[in-house]
């Protein structure tokens, strides 16, 4: 498994996918105007972990704003996240969505997702 | 719905009467939109606003203003009226008013939905929003199917919308304005 390091840009997060410390992060903000092109290499790297038995990993949010198109990704990452997790391989999943605090459209977002997968899922606000 | 004035006279009197953020016609693409989300945040963050209110300006500005990136037509090659964009403050809340050319044969598809999103309370809007992300694909042109949903619950308030005669048999002009409070509740 390699280590994947998107840079984030004004429009697209950064990606930082680590097997060493087993930690997957997101972060910034995510308004590509091509969603399925941005994330073909995430949910590539997802199936490469599905793959290999690797151990716990956590999967940490720290995302400011997605829009719509994206939204739809990140519920396929989640999904994807849920089939690694409830598999037969010995890879589990742990979900940490950080948000800013007052802001409850970012709250409830993360809730809905919450309700949707079968995977430990903490909704922090910061 | 009481009629909106026609598109161009309606920006027109929004020049001289109302206290505009920004006014934009012409060319939309992903770096255009990126140059005006840039200046509009900028100048609403030396404003003073609210950074909640911010927020949702820009979550619904994104929707509106990739809805007409992803969205622009020819008609038979010849360049038809231009879309455009404009922000503006008001006492109580912001006006966001897009406005762009759309074939006629999608006229009904796109009132059925915002009549059918502008019938629907805040609990209603999340059920609809949740099954059709799950149902949703990706379209060739990379939109979800979500945005009126999703401007009408960031919102709060109805999305009001026209459409008006061009120079064109094809196209009608298509335009959405949406409305953010100043006081979140």
């Amino acid at each position: 498994m390699e280590h994947l390091i998107i840079v984030k840009t004004d429009d697209t997060p950064e990606i930082d996918f680590n097997p060493g410390s087993k930690e997957m992060k997101i972060s910034g903000r995510s308004l590509p105007e091509d969603v399925t092109t941005f994330y073909a290499p995430v949910l590539s790297w997802l199936d490469e972990l599905e793959e290999t038995p690797s151990g716990e990993f956590k999967f940490i949010v720290n995302l400011e704003y997605f829009n719509t198109a994206s939204s739809k990704l990140i519920l396929d990452i989640l999904m994807r996240l849920e089939d690694i997790h409830t598999d037969d391989s010995s890879n589990t999943i742990e979900i940490i969505w950080n948000y800013d605090k007052r802001d409850t459209d970012m709250e409830e977002a993360a809730e809905e997702y919450s309700e949707l997968v079968e995977v430990p899922f903490s909704i922090v606000g910061i | 719905m009481a009629p909106m004035e026609t598109p161009l006279k309606q920006i027109h009197s929004i020049m001289n009467d109302e206290n505009a953020v920004l006014i934009y016609s012409g060319e939309f693409n992903q770096e255009i939109v990126k140059s005006m989300l840039n200046y509009t945040e900028g100048k609403l963050e030396s404003s003073g606003i609210d950074d909640l209110v911010r927020k949702k300006i820009f979550n619904v500005m994104v929707e509106q203003l990739q809805n007409i990136t992803k969205h622009q037509y020819t008609d038979d090659d010849k360049q038809i009226v231009q879309p455009c964009f404009v922000l503006i403050e008001q006492e109580n809340f912001y006006n966001l008013v897009t406005g762009n050319p759309i074939h006629i044969d999608t006229i009904q598809m796109v009132t059925d939905r915002i009549n059918q999103v502008n019938s629907l309370n805040a609990d209603e809007l999340k059920d609809l929003y949740k099954q059709a992300r799950l149902n949703s694909r990706i379209s060739d042109v990379g939109g979800a199917g979500l945005g009126f949903i999703d401007v009408a619950r960031k919102t709060e308030n109805k999305l009001d919308f026209g459409f008006y005669d061009i120079d064109s048999a094809n196209y009608k002009y298509f335009t959405l304005k949406t409305q953010i409070n100043k006081i979140i509740a």
